[in-house]
């Protein structure tokens, strides 16, 4: 299977069950409806009646942000700090989410249940969690030991520099290899949670390792892979700025229309996620190695003994 | 008559021009010119240090007879740990000072013109803090006194060990900026100049948070460097020639000056442009090249401003110094025409962190250069108003809403920076903003001098209009350049003009507005405390008129129009007490302003209209910048929530995103 005929197969599949995408979409506006609504209900109770707020309708203005900063931040930290259960909670749904839509893209074909995502999502769900675990702390040895090591690049960079160019490139460069080695590692997290639901394996360390090979082995239709997808988010993103930039914001009307555009953009980015998740399982499908065969007494070539 | 002063100017300049370059600037001296002079200096760039010596010529200006002289010896604060600089900036900035980073200066002669040794009589004084570490100060005991109108001649030899670059002036490898570097006579304050009750030297310690102040003079200065130093200095080139050894001789000459810094790099990149009779010569790093037209762009701006409102730069040179990478600490420094500026590799236009400092430092050349008050003292009167005048620059240039920062939709203008600057203080009245400057409490000291005043200044524009503060300011300048104003003499200038203009309008004089915001700590925030309206109930009861009497005059319905009874509350919960606009909207879209003094805690307006009071503003022009809240200055009765819910999707939509990235990982 080529990459494009995976790319096109998986965006078929993920905009053949509407439903899958109105579900995870509902997971995260619901997730993400409690942060919204209490800063609304902090911004009513902090500005009052007073008429400072339309000085926003037009624009940024740092004048009546600072003001604001300065004698109501407390509040704002207050609700800001209200995202931080949310994320953790996010996090602890991911997996469940995951395991639900990888086996809907498995059993692509059979009709899309919110019932069976939910069996689904919750059957797989320690499983993605314990591999979640297992990336997260790749991901957290690869922050430390690469800020380690670039923070001690950077400062003999620096020592002496009559120039700032070196220490920034070389934080840069620092910056970008860490990026790579990290986008390895989530890369290699995706198709071992594809590996897991499509084998119905038990063995996340094994799944681990091997998800590892499978990238090595086939990392040019890996990453291709990803970077279509990513042009396709980039371009949606260029596209979203441009029109959201647009529109001033500036009445009752604009702001709904806004809305939607941002709702449909978050729509735009589930779908590109989902989609990604379908080519990528059709990929590891097709190219994942095979079982190694186990020649039982009964099975093995006769000996020929002379 | 503006225009005929700046036409003067650039009649001399190119008078001055035309001659060679050995001689005058100017035809007639600019200033009284007490302190000249002449200085030959030899840079070891291994062992970073000076070896200097200096022809000094002071006259005594004052009806005194001098029997000593007060020198500055500023190199002297990084001796060591314990000096009144170090020590403040250890407890200030957390500064530790790198092996061999330590400076000092040392005058190993001093002797008369005529041959009388005074090296013997060199004692160190502390007039401000009483420190026996402290060197910074040099006093000099004359046998004989030198009379009122006569002339001292000295010769001083000095040697000097340069600082490692953390504040202003130092070295950092081959990179060095020489402020302060020389012994610097102090000022002789005659009786009755600035707050002089007695004549006496006014010569302060050097302290972390106070600059400086000298007389004007020429300066004659002869640089000797290794011939691979590029070097910039105060002043214009004379003359350079190779000395056959390795190194150079630059000779430099300034006039009506009361400094002269230098520096010298082996990588600076030399560029030049003119502005008029000015030449501009830019000093940069190679890596910032491509950032160089944005320092000729601003400070271009800013002649032509200062031109324009307050008055004409006179002299024939500005040198614009781009420190290197590692040598921060020598950025955003004045000098008279010199400045040190300062950017990053990769910074473009949406941070205008080069504009503003190239801006604020020439503005220095105004609020220092010529017009030299005591920086010590009255910081504010040079870093404030230079302040002030570098917002108006840069939003008059930029953009009122984004000259300083304009980056993916987030703006913020120099002015409103600025503000932010002071509004934001955990405690804006700590201190008055005249404070001398080695008094203000910890951490107060730059906003409060530069930040507050500049906020003051810029309410006092609104207040009284900017063609009169442009009317005081030229008034100062022209009366006060190449001289040493108090603050006194800056509210002065403002009592004589702003009553000429506007009669009684504001008072007879300002100081009521100076006295609270400058001479006083009091914090200035109105409020609109409460809109109350109510639909007027037709009269009842017994009422007597011309011998009848009526029992519910119109309780036939004898009134046709609706009336509401509003009550628009004003409070003032500051101290200061400021001339304010309210502006009260009704339901019918009619609207009334209302004139409060602002002095009394609150006020109260009444209206009997056929429509209610819909909203209110105290300040509805924002002109009140020294209001350190503008969002309790309005208050409506249906308030609008587009606003609440705009920010509100924009909240949902990135909460939602951040969900979407932590759901990559899950």
């Amino acid at each position: 299977m080529t990459v494009l005929h995976a790319f096109s197969e998986g965006i078929r599949k993920t905009l053949g069950s509407p439903r899958l995408l109105l579900t995870l979409y509902l997971f995260n506006l619901l997730l993400a409806f409690p942060a919204a609504y209490s800063f609304k209900v902090m911004l009513g109770a902090e500005f009052g009646s007073s008429l400072s707020p339309e000085q926003l309708l037009s624009g940024f203005d740092f004048t009546v942000f600072s003001d604001f900063m300065n004698h109501h931040g407390n509040a704002l930290r207050a609700v800001l700090w209200q995202v931080v259960p949310l994320v953790l909670l996010g996090l602890l749904i991911g997996p469940f989410l995951t395991g639900g839509t990888l086996a809907a893209l498995r059993d692509h074909g059979s009709g899309f249940s919110v019932r069976t995502f939910f069996r689904d999502g919750s059957l797989f769900y320690s499983r993605m969690f314990r591999l979640s675990l297992i990336f997260s702390f790749l991901v957290a040895v690869l922050l430390t030991a690469g800020s380690i090591v670039i923070s001690g690049v950077v400062s003999a960079v620096d020592d002496g520099a009559m120039s700032e160019v070196p220490p920034i490139m070389s934080a840069l460069g620092g910056i970008g290899i860490l990026s790579l080695l990290i986008a390895l590692v989530i890369l290699a997290s995706e198709y071992a949670r594809i590996s897991v639901v499509a084998g119905n394996s038990r063995r996340m360390i094994r799944a681990a390792i091997g998800s590892f090979g499978f990238v090595m082995e086939n990392f040019p239709a890996v990453l291709a892979l990803q970077v279509l997808f990513l042009l396709l988010f980039a371009l949606a993103t260029g596209a979203y700025w441009v029109i959201e930039g647009a529109l001033p914001m500036g009445s009752g009307p604009t702001i709904v229309l806004v809305f939607v555009l941002q709702q449909v953009f978050v729509l735009w980015r589930i779908l590109c996620r989902t989609a990604t998740l379908g080519s990528e399982y059709l990929l590891h499908e097709d190219r994942k190695p095979e079982p190694v065969a186990f020649y039982g007494w009964d099975d093995s070539p006769a000996a020929v003994i002379d | 008559m503006q225009r005929l002063e700046a036409l003067s100017f650039v009649l001399l300049m190119l008078l001055s021009c035309t001659a060679s370059a050995q001689d005058r600037w100017f035809p007639e001296p600019l200033s009284p010119r007490i302190a000249s002079y002449s200085i030959s200096v030899v840079l070891d760039d291994e062992k970073k240090t000076l070896a200097g010596h200096e022809n000094l010529s002071w006259r005594n200006t004052s009806g005194d007879q001098i029997r000593e002289l007060q020198f500055h010896l500023y190199l002297n604060g990084f001796k060591n740990s314990e000096t009144t600089f170090l020590k403040d900036s250890r407890s200030h900035r957390g500064i530790r000072m790198a092996d061999g980073g330590w400076g000092w200066i040392d005058v190993t002669s001093i002797t008369t013109a005529d041959g009388q040794d005074l090296t013997r009589n060199i004692t160190f004084i502390r007039p401000d803090d009483g420190n026996n570490n402290d060197r910074s100060v040099m006093r000099v005991s004359l046998s004989r006194p030198v009379l009122p109108g006569q002339t001292i001649k000295l010769k001083i030899d000095f040697n000097a060990k340069l600082p490692r670059i953390f504040a202003r002036t130092g070295f950092y490898k081959d990179y060095f900026m020489m402020g302060q570097w020389f012994p610097k006579i102090g000022v002789y304050e005659s009786t009755g100049q600035r707050y002089a009750i007695a004549g006496g030297w006014n010569c302060h310690q050097f302290h972390e948070s106070t600059e400086f102040y000298a007389d004007f003079g020429t300066y004659d200065v002869q640089i000797t460097v290794p011939t691979k130093y590029v070097v910039g200095a105060t002043g214009t080139l004379s003359s350079q020639k190779e000395n056959g050894n390795g190194t150079k001789t630059l000779s430099f000459h300034a006039e009506d000056v009361h400094d002269f810094a230098w520096t010298a790099f082996p990588g600076y990149a030399d560029l030049s442009e003119t502005w008029k009779h000015v030449r501009i010569r830019v000093l940069i790093q190679p890596q910032r090249l491509h950032q160089a037209p944005r320092y000729f762009q601003s400070v271009k701006a800013a002649l032509d401003y200062f031109e324009e409102h307050v008055g004409p730069y006179p002299y024939p040179t500005l040198t614009i110094v781009d420190p290197a990478y590692g040598a921060s600490g020598a950025a955003g420094m004045e000098y008279p025409t010199l400045i040190t500026a300062g950017s990053l590799w990769g910074i473009d236009e949406s941070l205008r962190l080069a504009e503003q400092v190239t801006i604020h430092e020439f503005g220095h050349q105004y609020w220092y250069g010529m017009s030299a008050s005591n920086e010590f003292e009255e910081a504010w009167l040079d870093e404030g108003v230079t302040q002030y005048y570098e917002t108006r620059i840069m939003d008059a240039t930029y953009g009122m809403k984004n000259s300083f920062v304009n980056l993916l939709g987030f703006q913020v203008g120099d002015f409103e920076y600025t503000r932010i600057g002071y509004t934001s203080m955990h405690n804006p009245g700590i201190a008055p903003t005249a404070t001398p400057g080695w008094m203000f409490p910890q951490g107060s000291y730059g906003t409060l001098t530069y930040d507050k005043t500049a906020v003051c200044l810029a309410t006092l524009e609104h207040l009284v209009g900017t063609p009169t503060m442009d009317s005081v300011m030229r008034t100062f300048f022209r009366r006060w350049r190449f001289r040493h104003p108090s603050g006194r003499d800056f509210v002065r200038a403002f009592n004589e003009v702003v009553p000429a203009l506007h009669g009684t309008r504001f008072g007879t004089s300002l100081d009521w507005y100076f006295d609270q915001v400058l001479y006083g700590a009091g914090i200035c925030d109105y409020e609109l405390t409460s809109i109350k309206t109510w639909k007027d109930a037709p009269p009842t009861g017994v009422f007597d008129s011309a011998g009848t009497r009526e029992v519910d005059p119109d309780s036939d319905g004898g009134r046709d129009d609706d009336v509401y009874e509003s009550r628009i509350t004003v409070g003032r919960l500051g101290d200061v007490r400021l001339p304010v606009t309210v502006l009260v909207t009704f339901e019918d879209g009619e609207t009334v302003r209302e004139a409060w003094d602002g002095k009394a805690s609150s006020i109260t307006f009444r209206y009997h209209r056929p429509a209610a009071a819909l909203s209110a503003t105290v300040d509805p022009e924002g002109h009140l910048a020294l209001d350190i809240d503008g969002t309790n200055n309005s208050k409506t009765r249906k308030p609008n929530q587009a606003p609440l819910w705009k920010y509100t999707v924009k909240m949902l939509f990135w909460v939602q995103n951040i969900l979407q990235i932590f759901s990559m990982i899950g």
